[in-house]
C-alpha cells in the first residue's frame, strides 16, 4: 500500500519555491568568478553560497591540468659542536614521494601547495613559520625554492626519454629568504 | 466600414482570447510539471542507496582525516585558531562562524568524532533528516577551520551533505539496530509517510542538477585549456608524479588514444546535462562517468572523490532496477504509483 504523501500549505509552498529559485540561481552562477553580477545580487548570493559551502568553482584538471610543483625548503641549522660550517636541511611541500601512510594526508599537502601556490603570502604566514619551523627549531635561514618539473611530452616518450628520469627536467626558482624569529615559534 | 470595423475587432478578440487562453494553459501546465518534477511521488530507493554508499564512504574518507587531526585542525597545527581570520580573506567568510566551534582542540576533536558518528548512522538509516544535517553543519565547521587544505572529495561532499539534509529515507536500506530482536534487517520496517515525503524529491532533484552543474563547470573550463582543446592533457595528468605513482608511458604509444580520451572527457562533461536525462541513453552516459571515475580514482589516487562522483549516479539509476539488484522487489518500501 503507497503511504499517504505529505503535502505542503500554500504559504510554505511559495517560500520553498522562492528559497529553491535562489537556490538554483547560486547553483548555477555563483561557480563562474568572471560573471558580471549586480552588487546588489551578488552580495546576498555569495553571502548565501558561503555559509552552505557553494562557493567553489567546479574547475577540476581545468582550464589546463595543473604542472607538478613543490616547494623546496632548505634550512640553515647551527654546526654541531666541534664543527665549523652550519649544517643544511631539506624539507618539500608536498614530499617528492608520497610519505604518508592514508594517501589522503598526502594529497591534502598538495591542497595545501595548490593554495599557497594561489596566495604565495602563505609562504611567510603559515608554511615556514607552522611547517618548518616547527621541524627544525634551531633553523637561522629558510631558502624557499619553488621547483617546476617538466615531464616529456608524448613525442619525447616515443623517442626514448624515460617518464621517471626527471632530475633534469626540474627548474628552481628562488622565492624568499625566511627567518624564524624565535626557536621554533613563528 | 462598419461592419468590417466590428468584424476586425471581434476576430482580434477571438485571437486574443485564444492566444490568452493558450498562454495561461503554458502557464498552468508549466507549473504542475515544476510541482511534479521538484515534489512529485518517487520511490525512495535511489536516494536511499545514495545516502547508504555516500554515508559509508564520508564516513571512511573523514575517520582518515582524523588520523592527522592535529596538523590539519590543532592549535599547534598548521593553522592555529587565531591565524585563520588573517589569512583568510574577508570575501570568503561567512557571516555564520561554524569554524569557531572547533576553536578548542579538544571541543574540536570531540565535535569531528560526532561528525563521523552521524555519517555512520546517516548511512546505516538509524538517523534522518536531523542528523544529516547536523552532520552538515560540522562538516562546514571542519571546512571553515581549515580552508587551505580541501580538496575535490570535500567540495563534491558538502554539495551531497546538504541534500541529504533535506531528505529522510530512513526506512529504506535501513541496517539492522544491534540488539533489536524484531530487526528486520536490510528489508525495512513498513514504510512511513516520510518517505514519499516532498522534501525527498527535492533533495533527489536537487543532486541530480548539482551533478549536472559540477559537470557543465568542468567540461566548459576545459575547453578553454589549451591542453584538452589540442588532446593531450590526459597525459599531462598520467604523466604527473605528483598523483600517479605507476609508470603509464605505454600510453604515449597510442596518442590517438590519449587525444580520444581527452575529447571524450570534455564532450561528454559539457553535455551531460543534456544526455543524462532520456531514459534510453542514460546508462550509456552513466556508464562512461562510471568508467571515466574509476580510472581516475585508480591511476591518480583519488579513490575518495571518484566514489563521491560515482555514488551520486544513484540519484539517476530507477528504482526498479536498484530494488531488483537488491532482492527487494515487492518486500520493502513503497512503490511507484
Amino acid at each position: 500500500m503507497t503511504p499517504a504523501r505529505r503535502t505542503l500549505r500554500p504559504l510554505a509552498r511559495i517560500a520553498v519555491n522562492g528559497l529553491l529559485v535562489f537556490h538554483l540561481l547560486v547553483m548555477a552562477l555563483v561557480p563562474n568568478q568572471q560573471l558580471y553580477v549586480p552588487q546588489e545580487i551578488a552580495v546576498p548570493m555569495i553571502a548565501y553560497a558561503n555559509i552552505l559551502g557553494m562557493n567553489v568553482a567546479w574547475k577540476f584538471f581545468a582550464p589546463d591540468p595543473a604542472p607538478p610543483i613543490y616547494y623546496e625548503f632548505e634550512v640553515t641549522l647551527p654546526p654541531r659542536p666541534g664543527e665549523k660550517e652550519p649544517r643544511r636541511e631539506r624539507m618539500h611541500l608536498p614530499a617528492l614521494r608520497n610519505d604518508e601512510f592514508w594517501r589522503q594526508n598526502y594529497n591534502r599537502r598538495v591542497a595545501l601547495k595548490n593554495t599557497v601556490l594561489q596566495h604565495p603570502k602563505l609562504i611567510s604566514q603559515v608554511v615556514v613559520p607552522r611547517m618548518v619551523c616547527t621541524r627544525f627549531p634551531e633553523a637561522r635561514d629558510v631558502a624557499v625554492t619553488r621547483i617546476g618539473v617538466r615531464f616529456p611530452s608524448l613525442k619525447e616518450i616515443r623517442e626514448g626519454r624515460g617518464l621517471n628520469d626527471m632530475e633534469d627536467r626540474r627548474t628552481y626558482t628562488l622565492l624568499s629568504h625566511e627567518v624564524c624569529l624565535t626557536e621554533g615559534k613563528p | 466600414m462598419s461592419g468590417i470595423g466590428t468584424r476586425a475587432v471581434r476576430l482580434a478578440m477571438g485571437f486574443d482570447r485564444t492566444l490568452a487562453d493558450r498562454c495561461a494553459k503554458d502557464a498552468r501546465d508549466a507549473c504542475a510539471a515544476w510541482k511534479a518534477f521538484w515534489y512529485g511521488s518517487q520511490d525512495p530507493m535511489p536516494l536511499a542507496a545514495f545516502r547508504l554508499v555516500f554515508g559509508l564512504s564520508a564516513f571512511i574518507f573523514y575517520a582518515v582525516r582524523m588520523t592527522d587531526y592535529s596538523f590539519y585542525f590543532g592549535s599547534e597545527g598548521i593553522v592555529p585558531y587565531e591565524l585563520l581570520h588573517v589569512i583568510v580573506p574577508a570575501s570568503f567568510q561567512s557571516v555564520v562562524p561554524w569554524e569557531w566551534l572547533a576553536s578548542d582542540d579538544r571541543v574540536g576533536f570531540a565535535l569531528h568524532g560526532l561528525l563521523l558518528s552521524g555519517l555512520l548512522t546517516l548511512a546505516l538509516g538509524w538517523t534522518g533528516r536531523w542528523v544529516a544535517a547536523f552532520a552538515f553543519m560540522l562538516h562546514m565547521v571542519f571546512m571553515r577551520r581549515n580552508p587551505l587544505i580541501i580538496y575535490g572529495p570535500d567540495m563534491v561532499g558538502t554539495a551531497w551533505l546538504l541534500c541529504l539534509a533535506l531528505s529522510d529515507t530512513r526506512n529504506t536500506l535501513r541496517a539492522p539496530l544491534p540488539g533489536l530482536i524484531e530487526a528486520k534487517g536490510w528489508r525495512g520496517r513498513p514504510p512511513s509517510a516520510s518517505e514519499s515525503s516532498p522534501w525527498n524529491t527535492l533533495a533527489l532533484r536537487l543532486a541530480q542538477i548539482q551533478l549536472c552543474v559540477v559537470y557543465v563547470y568542468g567540461g566548459v573550463e576545459k575547453f578553454r585549456g589549451q591542453t584538452w582543446w589540442q588532446g593531450d592533457a590526459i597525459w599531462n595528468t598520467l604523466a604527473n608524479g605528483q598523483l600517479v605513482d605507476v609508470n603509464l608511458e605505454f600510453i604515449a604509444w597510442v596518442p590517438g588514444l590519449v587525444a580520444l580520451i581527452s575529447y571524450g572527457v570534455v564532450y561528454w562533461e559539457t553535455f551531460f546535462v543534456a544526455l543524462v536525462w532520456p531514459l534510453r541513453i542514460r546508462p550509456y552516459v552513466l556508464a562512461f562517468g562510471v568508467a571515466l571515475h574509476l580510472g581516475i580514482g585508480l591511476t591518480m589516487n583519488i579513490p575518495y572523490f571518484s566514489l563521491f562522483m560515482i555514488v551520486s549516479y544513484f540519484t539517476f539509476v530507477p528504482a526498479a532496477p536498484l530494488r531488483a539488484f537488491l532482492g527487494l522487489v515487492g518486500k520493502g518500501g513503497p512503490r511507484r504509483g
